[in-house]
């Protein structure tokens, strides 16, 4: 089933093209890994799938809901890491979950930051500020926070820069957990090990999709021969 | 041997070749029928797989040159 699909998905910032022409669809429990150089669009399509910002042409629908109209019920469905973790830093790791926990219709809150705290390796550090932790453990906590809620679809804008190799190894087996879960993740990287890793396909994008297959298809599609 | 219809790339490296093919699996007799064709002699043959960043870079200086043609 897919559930991300876009048609000619564009945003322009006045003169500048960021995202041209986006069509492509994303099966539900699949890991996409979005590639491209810095100012490729790849945060701009997150931003835009994401219903942060509208986009200037072409159409979108998330987990059934078009990203253009039906933006509030959208994000009860969808969570999102960014590059900069965006948590209180004066808030413990609980207070913090439970302060994002309340703008979703969870029934027991308690437990449920219970469960991610735990699964994000953060229980002992529960009453602990925030802004004391290290740059992994902050992001292990952000990503806690995007999956409270347990979204469908998870965006993740390069969620392992910037950190240390363990931090980014703990991230990406967390994600790998998250994948085994079913969730479907939409992560962008600059990490080409990384994408090869986690994602079931690879879209590379440079303003416009270049290319979308598995990373083994990829790279059969041009392979040589040596001779002697 | 780059106006073959399935050769992307050719570099000589002494006396070896290194031969980017579209669809290596089917088109490596080709090849080596039209270096033998041609009067070459091939001794051995081997694949060689592209890593994801090889790729990822060719498609980045695929996009630079139909960028830089399409302004030109």
């Amino acid at each position: 089933m897919v559930i991300i699909e876009t048609s000619g998905l564009s945003r322009r910032f006045r003169d500048v093209i960021a995202v041209d022409d986006l069509t492509m669809a994303v099966e539900s429990g699949e890991v996409l890994g979005f590639l491209g150089p810095n100012g490729a669009g790849k945060t701009t399509t997150i931003r835009m799938l994401a219903g942060i910002i509208r986009p200037t042409g072409g159409e979108a629908i998330v987990a059934g809901y078009r990203i253009d109209r039906d933006v509030e019920k959208m994000h009860e469905v969808i969570g999102m890491l960014t590059e900069t973790p965006g948590l209180y830093g004066r808030l413990s790791a609980r207070r913090n979950l439970e302060y994002f926990a309340g703008f979703y219709p969870i029934d027991d809150v308690s437990a449920r930051v219970e469960k991610y705290l735990k699964s994000m390796g953060l229980w002992e550090r529960r009453e602990d500020r925030a802004g004391t932790f290290s740059k992994g453990m902050k992001q292990r906590l952000a990503l806690a926070r995007a999956l409270i809620h347990e979204p469908k679809v998870l965006f993740l804008d390069e969620p392992t820069s910037g950190l240390d190799p363990e931090a980014a190894s703990e991230v990406r087996q967390l994600i790998s957990r998250m994948r085994e879960g079913g969730c479907t993740i939409f992560l962008s990287t600059h990490n080409l090990g990384e994408a090869e890793m986690l994602c079931n396909r690879i879209a590379v994008i440079q303003t416009r999709l270049l290319a979308l297959d598995t990373a083994e298809s990829l790279r059969g599609a041009s392979s040589g021969a040596r001779l002697s | 041997m780059k106006e073959l219809p399935f050769v992307q790339d050719a570099k000589e490296e002494g006396s070896r070749l290194s031969v980017e093919l579209i669809d290596s699996e089917r088109n490596r007799p080709e090849l080596v029928r039209a270096i033998v064709e041609a009067g070459g002699k091939v001794i051995t043959v081997s694949e060689e797989q592209y890593t994801l960043e090889q790729v990822y870079l060719r498609l980045m200086n695929e996009e630079k040159v139909s960028d830089t043609q399409a302004h030109s």
